[in-house]
């Protein structure tokens, strides 16, 4: 895990040492954003131990959290995140995803992660069936639109960066 | 034992919120306590009717009695033992 970490600084030493904007291909920025995406995951797969409003505070408070990040490429990074904590044998869930991807975008007013349950008749299962998602604005992310009717929302909490 | 309003309390001081789904069962949402509380057909019924502000033991008894078909004593008796169950369950995380 160590030798992948430093692989991925070493990447970053490599995009600031190009020295020169990137701004048509972006590619530097996306790899930024995954690093950025996989430390926040892997802080958020040890946050979920604590009540959720305090992990979603503790990693809005993160040091060195991007700015003005666009939605899509948000939710690019967060699912690279999740992908390479499997790597790592860490199984991201629906929840981690959305503490990820509403801490990316927590400098915005109006982003919330929800938590919502749906029937166990439509789920086609006998446990409790549970989904965390994310609106920003009213727009929902991280939820099948189709599904979205069948989830019934429980409780929202606000992800907002503290003021600088 | 606790009673209805003690109930009501209980959920509004631990911030636990109540979901109830479209085939009558629901959920109670526990953040602070890390759980997730199923509820059934009847304690669905129960918590949805205690949250509308149903107070008086003897007509909720009356209540779900006549919704499920119990006597008065087994509803007594029914509502008795779900309500204390819960109650521990949430205070169990709390301890």
């Amino acid at each position: 895990m160590l030798a992948f970490f430093v692989g991925m600084l070493e990447t970053m030493k490599g995009i600031h040492a190009g020295g020169a904007p990137r701004g048509h291909d972006g590619a530097g920025a996306h790899i930024l954003l995954t690093i950025q995406a996989v430390r926040i995951a892997w802080l958020a797969q040890r946050a979920v131990h604590d009540p959720l409003p305090v992990a979603i505070t503790a990693l809005n408070k993160l040091r060195g959290l991007p700015r003005q990040v666009a939605i899509p490429a948000a939710l690019r990074a967060t699912r690279r995140a999740a992908r390479v904590l499997s790597m790592l044998g860490r199984r991201s869930q629906c929840l981690h995803d959305a503490l990820v991807l509403s801490t990316l975008l927590s400098d915005r007013a109006d982003v919330f992660i929800w938590l919502g349950f749906r029937d166990k008749s439509a789920a086609g299962i006998e446990d409790v069936d549970g989904h965390a998602w994310i609106t920003v604005g009213d727009q929902p992310i991280l939820h099948i639109p189709d599904e979205l009717g069948e989830y019934v929302a429980s409780s929202r909490y606000p992800a907002r960066r503290p003021s600088p | 034992m606790i009673n209805p309003a003690q109930l009501r309390q209980l959920l509004d001081q631990h911030g636990i919120t109540p979901t109830f789904l479209a085939d009558g069962t629901g959920v109670l949402l526990d953040v602070q306590g890390h759980q997730v509380l199923s509820l059934n057909h009847s304690a669905s019924y129960l918590v949805q009717r205690i949250l509308d502000g149903e107070d008086k033991p003897q007509a909720l008894e009356q209540q779900f009695a006549a919704r499920f078909g119990l006597s008065t004593a087994q509803a007594a008796q029914d509502i008795a033992a779900f309500l204390d169950n819960l109650q521990a369950k949430v205070l169990a995380k709390r301890a």
